[in-house]
């Protein structure tokens, strides 16, 4: 009976094995291929991705506005950094194994302290290479591990789970920058210490100094909601990653799909086995702008020469457009910043300089109220509609209601007397605009002004580009709005850019978007002719016209001995002084020796700045400063001359100009000669001439300096 | 019946094992291996030697006979017990012989041995159980069941705290085999297995949640299965999880879904890789030394708990299947060894060690190839280890000696309550 139990008991056992047999069958014959492929999967290793060069972008000429420059850095391997115990033993184990040592705990120990002195001399070799302290060295260190850190946390927060993120098993830049020279001195010394690698990379640098520091705009590493917006998300060689870099405004943004390349990878096995083709990395395109760098620079450092000319000029900005196409052949913002500063310096800009604000791109993002250079816009719309004749005259008494001189006042104060449409522009007679104004009504104005451009995108593309504001229509508003509309003024805003491209669009008769980057493949805006009968076009540009070239326009002074030479191109245009809310007040203010004055100043603190302590005035009251300079406008183009009154796209050169200075007064004597130097060099440059791009002492006055600036003001008085 | 049992044991057991330890040595040698070719690792060096310790062992033992060693039967017990209780009171009180691993206590330090005591404490349960049994027959009695289970308990209780669940789990299945051999009655075995099963919850909640985890890891390496777990039941969709009786309850829910979506790289991390080994070993296998597997440290523990999922990787389901037939052959010759022998402890003795040889094996096993749960509890003369290997030899000693030590008696042939059992 003992050997039946015993057989039962064996019976009993034969369900396990048989079980066990049923299951190698199922996970060796039936999934057997399935685990096999498990098996090779595991041998991947992560692909080695290679970076790519961002494309170049140049100017019209081919000049190489911003690049990517080949620097070197020498990187640690983040188990080093970390000094973590585990992956140091992992080394001392691995090292033994090479050498055939036996891996016993005291072989291990002992070469982990070797290897501890080892990396201890690898510092310090990189600290005496670069000429650091290795408590530099130090805080980058400690920089990166936090880095590496917070993306380990934002992995773990999603994957929900403690991984062990890529970042922490490659190296990473400790000393960036380094030229060939101290690449090859690098790499010859620290050739000894393996977890140490001089790997090449590349900065971003702009050329072109100040002049181009709005136009680049700024290029930062993605975030998460870059990741998460990717178009190529399903591409791991274009899409991006974390440390890529993307266009945030500028042309860098612009550009950003045609600028990236796609970067190359490699994939191999542990056995060192390829598992996929290798790809080369695509260097991303060039991109080559209509903007001429000459030019550029030239225009800059004139529009920076006005500013400074007529206090308490703020800014200013220029643009010059080429009407056949409308592409952008400068576009100016005074005051700007070097284009290779660091993101957290541009950030810094806005508080250190509250007035200049230089990180605002005034040329494409700041509407300004156009003042009578939207003359030029109002008058052939009237005629068109029918609301005012070729031969419709207004009598201008200085103001439009008798009895009433301080209230809808003319320009200059002054009587124009019996003004017909080509007068009132010569003369830029507000009075006359007044009427017609009235006349057309504010609706219809704000429908003219859409089709000239006015409250939409210039199409330049750039994310700075602002559409301005049109007048808002109100029920029962009279007609006020309508004549404060008609000559610029109130709620109408354009930026300089879309005034440019207003004239441009009176010189042609047609409507086009601008463009700064021809090759744009998003150019989704269509242009087209604007409907307004020739006649009504030569009778405006007959008015332009003797702005700047008739004894009584309102250029025609400024600009008179500076035409005189200029022979084959004649500069038609129109000025404005734009009304602008004053930016200093009137403070009155007691000193401690009793007296009281009233003072001018920005804000009461900067007045009080201005003394020495113990000699610091009182504040008692403030009002508006009255007689505060206008904006100074001048809105041109250059065509041929005697073909001026014809659509201004067959000449040799066909430019609209746009230039304004903030708070410098009358827009004829501050802007118009800005206006005719910078196409004067337009014209040299156009006949193969030189111009000279930075004036002699660029280099002792920088911008964006609020301290001399200051101090400047204060002499100048 | 005696055909199944027709060879005459002794020395003939040694025929199964010998191939189960070289496979050992050559996956211990190709697993670490160098790069010089020809030369022995470490391991294997220690594994040979081991070996060689527990043959010498077990010659002893032969040599000596079983019943000579069978007198000191409760004195092993309760040293064994003595040692374990040991590992238990360094739980408060730091014992310099006591290194704490992972924190579990389950090795004694002896100069730069380090024995597990676990291991020890296997053969002289077998001993102390056998002794205990054999001129007796009131355990035929459900009352007179107690004692031996007492006797299980303790041990089993002192291998709770280190804790060992898988050693512990290996002292049931021998007592009840060895009981029913002993000729303890069925429907009373049978009684306290319900009863057993009864208290099992209880016995769930009494353990880590790590330990509960490993369990459920059975049921959970089905990926529709951790996707149902993961759904809210329709009836309740207040819980996010369903069937909460498997949740550890020290985990949170949110923890617990964690748990479920990432159980492949967590705890199930050694079985996924283990399966994946042995399924890519395929019908023949990558060959000896040869294999993704044996290159590279894919699975972790792979020369020593999961040394079955190397074989498979390297020999496919022909390696397998010999390794189970060379356990079978193990089995039926311990078996017979009994069998043929009329003396009553060696019985006992030699039905008790081959169930603990088979029972570690298929534990093993089952583990290896998701049949069980993860269990410490290595493959017999084939894992890397000492104290386990050292031991095994030393348990197959003792059923070489009661197969050749039998002594004339003139008595009944033990354990033989036929009539009722018949009547049962």
């Amino acid at each position: 009976m003992f050997e039946r139990r015993l057989r039962l008991i064996m019976v009993f056992m034969v369900i396990p094995v048989v079980a066990v047999i049923a299951r190698l069958v199922q996970l060796q014959i039936v999934e057997g291929d399935q685990y096999a492929n498990k098996a090779e999967a595991l041998l991947i290793k992560p692909m080695r991705l290679y970076p790519c060069l961002r494309g170049e972008i140049v100017d019209a000429e081919g000049m190489r506005l911003a690049y990517d420059a080949e620097s070197w850095d020498i990187c640690v391997h983040y188990g080093i950094l970390s000094e973590a115990e585990d992956h140091l033993r992992a080394m001392a184990r691995e090292r033994l194994w090479r050498r055939g040592v036996p891996r016993t705990a005291d072989n291990v120990a002992e070469e982990m302290h070797k290897l501890t002195i080892e990396i201890n001399e690898s510092w310090h070799a990189i600290a005496r290479l670069t000429g650091k302290q290795v408590e530099d060295l130090d805080a980058v260190r400690e920089k990166r591990l936090r880095q590496v850190q917070r993306i380990k946390e934002a992995v773990t927060q999603r994957r929900k789970i403690d991984t062990v993120v890529d970042e922490e098993r490659t190296v990473h830049p400790i000393v960036q920058g380094l030229n060939h020279q101290m690449c090859v001195e690098a790499k010859v010394q620290l050739a000894d210490y393996p977890w140490v690698e001089v790997l090449v990379s590349h900065t971003r640098r702009y050329e072109g100094g100040d002049a181009m520091g709005h136009l680049y705009g700024t290029l930062n590493e993605v975030g998460p909601d870059d990741l998460r917006g990717d178009a190529n998300t399903a591409d791991i060689l274009s899409r991006y990653l974390l440390g890529d870099l993307i266009g945030r405004t500028g042309l860098e943004r612009l550009g950003e799909r045609w600028l990236r390349g796609r970067r190359g990878c490699e994939q191999e096995d542990l056995r060192g086995v390829p598992t996929t083709q290798p790809v080369a990395p695509v260097d991303g395109n060039t991109m080559r702008l209509s903007l001429n760098l000459r030019l550029q620079q030239y225009c800059y450092h004139r529009l920076k020469a006005a500013v400074r000319e007529h206090p308490p000029s703020t800014g200013g900005a220029a643009v010059i457009l080429d009407i056949p196409t409308r592409r952008v052949l400068a576009l100016v913002s005074y005051p700007a910043f070097d284009p290779n500063l660091p993101d957290a310096e541009r950030a810094k800009l806005a508080t250190q300089d509250p007035f200049g604000q230089p990180h605002v791109f005034r040329a494409v993002h700041q509407p300004y109220p156009p003042g009578s250079t939207i003359k030029a816009l109002v008058l052939p719309s009237a005629l068109t509609e029918g609301k005012v004749g070729p031969g419709t005259t207004y009598e201008c008494i200085g103001y439009l209601f008798p009895g009433l001189p301080n209230r809808w006042q003319c320009d200059a104060r002054r009587a124009h007397g019996t003004v017909d449409p080509i007068l009132a522009v010569q003369k830029s007679c507000n009075v006359f605009f007044y009427h017609v104004g009235e006349n057309m009504g504010l609706a219809n104005l704000v429908k003219w002004m859409d089709r000239f451009g006015f409250g939409r995108v210039t199409g330049i593309g750039l994310i700075e580009d602002a559409t301005g504001t049109l007048p808002q229509l109100r029920r029962d508003m009279g007609a006020g709005p309508a004549r404060l509309a008609a000559i610029g003024q109130g709620e109408v805003s354009a930026t300089p850019l879309q005034l440019a491209n207003m004239m441009a669009t009176v010189a042609s008769g047609v409507w086009k978007p601008v463009t700064i980057w021809p090759d744009n493949p998003d150019q989704s805006l269509r242009s087209y002719e604007l409907p307004i009968p020739a006649a009504n076009w030569r009778l405006v540009r007959e008015g332009l016209y003797k702005v700047v070239n008739e004894q009584g326009g309102t250029a025609y002074g400024p600009l008179r001995a500076k035409l005189a030479g200029e022979e084959k191109f004649v500069l038609l245009g129109k000025t404005g002084s734009a009304e602008a809310p004053a930016l200093e007040r009137l403070y009155r203010c007691r000193f401690p020796d009793g007296t009281e004055k009233t003072m001018k100043a920005r804000t009461f603190r900067e007045l009080r700045n201005r003394y020495p302590e113990g000699h610091k005035p009182e504040y008692i009251s403030q009002e508006d400063a009255q007689d505060y300079p206008t904006h100074g406008w001048f809105v041109g183009y250059l065509t041929t001359r005697g073909r001026y009154l014809e659509p201004a796209v067959n000449g040799e050169l066909n430019v609209a100009i746009a230039v304004i200075v903030e708070y410098a007064g009358h827009g004829g004597a501050v802007a118009a000669p800005v206006a005719w130097d910078m196409l004067q060099a337009l014209i040299t440059l156009h006949r193969g001439g030189t111009i000279e791009t930075a004036p002699a002492d660029e280099s002792i006055s920088r911008p964006a300096n609020a301290v001399t600036d200051a101090a400047g003001e204060e002499e100048r008085p | 019946m005696s055909s199944l049992f027709s060879t005459r044991g002794g020395w003939i057991i040694l025929l199964p094992v010998l191939p189960l330890f070289v496979a050992g040595v050559l996956t211990i040698q190709a697993t670490n291996a160098s790069d010089q070719p020809g030369q022995l690792a470490d391991e294997t060096v220690k594994q040979i030697a081991y070996g060689a310790a527990g043959i010498g062992c077990m010659i002893l033992i032969v040599t000596i006979g079983y019943l000579r060693i069978g007198r000191f039967s409760y004195i092993l017990f309760g040293l064994s017990i003595l040692v374990l209780t040991c590992l238990v009171i360094d739980r408060w009180f730091d014992l310099p012989f006591v290194p704490v691993k992972r924190n579990t206590r389950r090795w004694i330090q002896v100069g730069s041995l380090q024995v597990q005591p676990s291991e020890m404490m296997k053969v002289a349960y077998v001993l102390g159980l056998a002794w205990y049994l054999r001129y007796r027959s009131n355990y035929r009695t459900l009352l007179g069941l107690v004692p031996p289970f007492l006797l299980t308990l303790v041990p089993m209780g002192l291998i709770k705290l280190q804790p060992d669940l898988g050693t512990l789990l290996l002292f049931l299945p021998v007592l009840f085999v060895v009981l029913y051999a002993a000729g303890a009655k069925a429907k009373h075995l049978v009684t306290v297995i319900a009863m057993g099963l009864l208290c099992s919850p209880l016995f769930w909640t009494r353990i880590e949640p790590y330990q509960q985890l490993r369990i459920t890891s059975v049921m959970l390496q089905n990926k529709a299965v951790r996707d149902y777990l993961s759904k809210p039941m329709p009836s309740r969709p207040d819980l996010p999880t369903r069937w909460e009786f498997f949740r550890p309850k020290e985990f949170s829910q949110s923890r617990w879904m964690l748990e479920l979506a990432n159980w492949e790289n967590v705890t199930g991390y050694q079985l996924t890789r283990s399966k994946i080994a042995i399924g890519s070993g395929g019908l023949y296998g990558q060959g000896p030394g040869r294999g993704v597997f044996v290159k590279y440290d894919f699975l972790p523990e792979r020369h020593n708990d999961f040394i079955f999922a190397m074989i498979g990787h390297q020999w496919g389901i022909i390696g397998g299947v010999v390794t189970l037939l060379c356990y079978g052959l193990i089995v039926t010759f311990g078996y017979e060894t009994a069998v043929l022998t009329r003396e009553p402890f060696g019985r006992l003795v030699a039905v008790g060690l081959t169930t603990m040889l088979a029972f570690q094996a298929v534990t093993n096993i089952c583990m290896a190839i998701g049949l069980g749960p993860v269990t410490g509890v290595p493959l017999p003369f084939v894992s890397a280890g000492g104290s386990s290997l050292v031991i095994n030899f030393m348990a197959l000693g003792l059923i070489v000696s009661v197969a050749r030590d039998r002594p004339l008696l003139f008595t009944n042939r033990p354990f033989e309550f036929g009539t009722e059992d018949e009547e049962d």
